[in-house]
């Protein structure tokens, strides 16, 4: 049960990645079944900034994630594909799913080459998990979130 | 570190503070259903949609239903994130697409490399539009000596009283 559940979370995510995904408070209840409420609000963070920062970017670090850690074996083959795949501008963002993501190990410079542009990781990665620190607030309790525009 | 970032830092960063969020994932189920090939070719080539019935947002999350079905890997409907889940977990599908994948590669290289349509030269053209032209002259020609119909006449007309003409054809054409 807590596999299938933390598989229905990664494909929480993979929704956010192809902006298909249900807004947090809808799903936090079926999200943390198991009890692994601070799991489900890491990737409610990246819903939430994918919303308040710039989404391209966000997804762009969704996808340098799935590609690097949903798996541990190294997929040379499948990597050779889908790199061959984003020099050509013959995939979009919205085309992939952590599946075919999931061993290619995806370098900054194919990341960027998938977003359309360069950006800083490090800077936008800082400001994930401050939104995090600002939406949970230490407490574990959900404090006020818009997400009406 | 700012936008002049050098290419050092950027190896350097892994986004290794996010790898909690991957963890316990590494690992193969068992599944009783499996996706057919039909939604296996769909899901590869990137036709199967996140929610055939729900507009965009998947219905995994949508209906408790749909949510239980997902987490006891028994599904009616197969949606994109469905399939991708479950490849990602299910050994016998991973190898099925993997095939699946590989035969389609094979199939658009080949279609890539196909060299282009040879452009016909001005005299083939010339002639294939001379042999249009004089079918189209021999189907007028053979239209105007097909023998008219004659229409038919109406003896009853003539029988009331009605004055009835009739015309003297010549042999071919008038």
């Amino acid at each position: 049960m807590e596999v299938r559940i933390e598989l229905a979370r990664l494909a929480y995510a993979e929704n956010i990645l192809r902006c298909t995904n249900e807004p947090p408070e809808m799903v936090e209840d079926l999200l943390s079944l198991d009890g692994e409420l601070e799991k489900a609000r890491r990737w409610f963070a990246f819903a939430e900034a994918k919303r308040r920062f710039d989404p391209n970017i966000v997804r762009g670090l969704l996808v340098y994630l799935f590609s690097r850690y949903t798996s541990t074996e190294f997929d040379p083959h499948k990597r050779e594909q889908l790199v061959r795949e984003i020099n050509a501008g013959r995939v979009r963002m919205r085309d992939l799913t952590i599946e075919r993501l999931a061993g290619t190990r995806l370098s900054w410079e194919h990341i960027f080459r998938l977003v359309g542009y360069q950006f800083n990781p490090t800077r936008e990665k800082e400001k994930i998990k401050e939104l995090y620190l600002q939406l949970y607030s230490g407490n574990g309790a959900f404090t006020e979130v818009s997400y009406g525009r | 570190m700012d936008d002049n970032y050098s290419e050092n830092d950027l190896q350097k960063e892994t986004l290794a503070d996010f790898t909690g969020l991957f963890a316990d994932l590494d690992k193969t189920l068992q599944y009783k259903d499996h996706p057919d090939q039909d939604i296996l070719r769909a899901y590869i080539a990137n036709r199967l949609l996140d929610a055939p019935r729900a507009g965009r947002v998947g219905m995994t999350f949508r209906e408790e239903q749909a949510f239980e079905a997902f987490l006891q890997g028994r599904l009616v409907r197969w949606t994109r994130s469905d399939v991708a889940m479950h490849v990602l977990t299910c050994q016998v599908c991973q190898q099925q697409v993997m095939h699946l994948r590989e035969s389609r590669w094979r199939f658009l290289a080949l279609a890539r490399t196909q060299p282009p349509r040879e452009q016909r030269s001005w005299r083939q053209r010339f002639a294939i539009g001379a042999m249009a032209g004089a079918a189209v002259v021999a189907v007028i020609f053979a239209l105007w000596l097909w023998p008219p119909v004659p229409s038919p006449i109406d003896l009853q007309q003539a029988i009331d009283g009605g004055v009835m003409v009739v015309y003297r054809a010549p042999g071919r054409r008038f």
